[in-house]
């Protein structure tokens, strides 16, 4: 295990750049790094600045993808803070698919991560709220066993919690490596959002890029609110799919959030640049105990919107003019570390339950990781299923 | 294949055909030849033995797209003492490539729902090959709330590739619906049994697939892709299907193992297509028999039951040393 530990340690090793395929970002990967190229403009951007303006081209407002924990730091107030649920569940492999663990130990140093989804508890905008954060770059972002059963357990934690869930899907679909069982999971975690819905709990559900397949078809369909990105590729189908099937070309706008959201299955589009004071608004609209301030009246709106986040993970400069700070959410603050601890508890509990759901002949509970052999690595779209 | 006959049934067809041609003499010339019948016949069933107990589960995958194999309603007409197809899904407008409505199961209403495949060409492509689009999922959606408002145990039958990937299919929200569908149908207060009786083909299965029971007849495949876009992802070789279909462990035996199914319906040797009333028969049989123990659970208990046969799906394990 000291080979993940490692693997832990590490912070910078996060992938920055958009790619069609993880090929193609493993060579863009390369650590100079220092210039990138804009897939939409062209234009050729420092580093710093990219990551000054949250991962968008400051040209032509094309949105880069970003890993699970860039997404993390740009929308809780304090990514130290962040106390991350089932961060040793890792994947086994169930139907002994070819190439699968020597896949997983690949991009799993590659990435940092164990899996294509971070989960845990943090504050945005000073209130209290479990995320889900998919990650694209761990095998496209695909939804196997763990990934399932961690967003599972989010929607349960945060039910047991009694507070809101956002989600961050960023997907191709379901792991084709994990076959049958990897559908399953579209069920487990339709059924954790319907559970969580009953309790009067808000869910946001935001859409990255990509969203698409089992994901869109399950869990990242069903938010409260949905909230996209602008230009992300959401649909169900492959567009390959699609063209084979129908024998003609789809139109390139097809799956763009911007259609998606025409036809009505989105209720806004968001750039990045908003989407922290966006959720933290609608999380506070639905959390607060007192009257709520509108954002409108506070005196030092409009020029500090970009700052509110830009280069600023912290996000001190949005509570400022948010109104969390003169509402009675002292009252959730103070709830926080007890709840963070709870969580961490009912982790361990529900580590137990893993381990009594062993007895099970499908559900494996192993000691130990698989081995570190570096496989070869197929392309993203390898790892999901299109339709 | 040809004329409905696979490339591995050639040997056993030709066999069988010679047989016949016997029995036909037997009878028309009165001629005996009960002896070099008996000798053929024990060298069928050998041949038959052989051929299926290697059976591939690529094998199996075509052998559920025999163009004579049972469809929906076929199965419908052959479980039920009668049927009311209803129509439509209140939004857009009726998708023939999903049908649906109340049926009798010995006396008993019940709501059947199931995609519906063409059984000639024609027929194909009226019902869209048995893909649904977005009011497909709807009109099951409505009738399967409907049932629930009535108290009818709900039926699935499942023989679809996916949900159709179109345009207009994106157009209407086919990851919405399915989403939707998941999530409602995990929550009927109904006993719902969900049996695939060909394809199981990933969301568009699963969407209306959320059961108290899965039951699975021997040959069908059930799994979060086809073998041939699994392949063709993959390997980006669609001629390694087969290869595929061996990885995947999409046959009615793997998902047993694996929990994701609950019973296992055999099939004649060959395919339910040469024997579409046994293979009713058993399938009604199992049906009866699991709905008996359902209708003993109250309406909360089949929806936490239904919940927790899902939620303890999924292999993760604990990395050490943490
Ligand atoms: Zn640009």
């Amino acid at each position: 295990m000291a080979k993940f530990r490692e693997i832990f340690r590490g912070k910078s090793k996060y992938v920055t750049v958009r790619a069609d395929s993880e090929e193609a970002s493993a060579k863009k990967e390369v650590p100079d790094g220092l210039w990138t190229k804009c897939d939409q403009c062209g234009a050729m951007l420092y580093q710093k600045d990219l990551e000054r303006n949250l991962y968008v081209c400051d040209k032509c407002g094309y949105h880069f993808r970003i890993g699970a924990r860039v997404r993390i730091a740009q929308l809780v107030d304090d990514a130290d803070a962040f106390v991350e649920f089932d961060k040793d569940l890792i994947s086994t492999n169930p139907l002994d698919f070819p190439d699968y663990p020597q896949k997983l130990n690949a991009t799993s140093e590659k990435t940092g991560l164990r899996d294509a989804v971070i989960t845990g508890i943090g504050r945005i905008h000073g209130i209290e709220t479990v995320l889900a954060v998919m990650d694209f770059y761990f095998m496209g972002g695909s939804m196997g066993s763990v990934v399932g059963e961690r967003v599972t357990r989010a929607f349960e934690r945060a039910g047991e919690l009694g507070l809101p869930i956002v989600t961050v899907a960023a997907s191709g679909g379901a792991r084709m490596q994990e076959g049958i069982l990897s559908l399953m999971q579209m069920e487990k975690t339709c059924a954790a959002v319907e559970k969580f819905s009953r309790k009067g709990l808000l869910f946001i559900s935001v859409l990255a890029d990509p969203t698409t397949a089992g994901v869109f078809g399950s869990f990242a369909s069903l938010g409260d609110i949905n909230i996209a990105e602008p230009g992300a590729t959401i649909g169900f189908a492959g567009q390959r799919v699609i063209e084979e099937t129908i024998r003609k070309p789809v139109p390139p706008s097809l799956q763009k959030a911007e259609t998606v959201f025409n036809n009505g299955f989105i209720d806004m589009i968001v750039p990045r640049s908003e989407l922290k004071r966006e959720i933290g608004r609608l999380l506070l609209w639905h959390t607060a105990k007192g009257p709520i301030k509108s954002e409108k009246e506070a005196p030092s709106k409009g020029g500090e919107r970009e700052n509110d986040q830009g280069g600023n993970p912290q996000g001190e400069a949005g509570a400022q003019a948010n109104p969390e700070a003169s509402n009675p959410q002292g009252q959730a603050g103070s709830r926080e570390s007890g709840a963070a601890q709870k969580a961490a508890a009912s982790g361990g509990d529900l580590r137990m339950g893993v381990m009594a759901g062993s007895m099970e002949s499908h559900l494996t509970v192993s000691g130990s990781a698989n081995g570190t052999t570096n496989g070869p690595l197929k392309g993203g779209r390898a790892d999901h299923t299109p339709a | 294949m040809a004329n409905g006959v696979f490339d591995w049934e050639v040997p056993l067809v030709e066999l069988e055909k010679r047989i016949e041609e016997l029995r036909r003499f037997t009878r028309d010339e009165g001629i005996d030849f009960a002896e070099e019948i008996a000798t053929l016949e024990r060298k069928a069933e050998k041949l038959r033995q052989e051929i299926y107990a290697s059976i591939t589960p690529w094998q199996r995958v075509q052998m559920v797209r025999h163009s004579r194999r049972p469809t929906t309603l076929d199965y419908i007409g052959m479980l039920f003492d009668d049927f009311v197809e209803l129509h439509g899904d209140r939004t857009i407008r009726d998708d023939p490539a999903m049908v649906g409505g109340i049926a009798l199961l010995d006396g008993r209403p019940v709501t059947v729902i199931g995609p519906q495949k063409g059984r000639d060409t024609k027929e194909n492509i009226r019902r869209n090959f048995g893909l649904p689009h977005p009011e497909g999922y709807r009109k099951a959606i409505r009738l399967m709330e409907q049932a629930e408002k009535f108290g009818r145990p709900i039926i699935t039958l499942i023989d679809v590739v996916g949900a159709y990937p179109g345009i207009e299919a994106e157009e209407r929200g086919q990851g919405v619906v399915i989403a939707e569908s998941i999530r409602r149908m995990s929550f009927l207060k109904v006993p719902i049994i969900c049996v695939i009786t060909g394809e199981g083909g990933s969301g568009g299965a699963l969407a209306i697939g959320v059961g108290n029971r899965v039951l699975m007849l021997e040959n069908a495949w059930y799994s979060v892709i086809s073998p041939e876009m699994c392949a063709q992802i993959l390997w980006r070789d669609v001629k390694r299907a087969p290869e595929a279909a061996q990885s995947l462990r999409l046959t009615a035996k793997d998902l047993l193992e694996l929990g994701v199914i609950d019973e296992v319906i055999p099939e004649p040797m060959g395919g339910a297509h040469r024997d579409p009333q046994a293979v009713a028969a058993s399938m009604k049989e199992a049906i009866l028999r699991h709905l008996a123990q359902l209708d003993q659970e109250s309406p909360d208990e089949l929806v936490e039951k239904r919940i927790a046969r899902y939620r303890r799906l999924g292999a993760v394990a604990l990395a050490s040393g943490e």
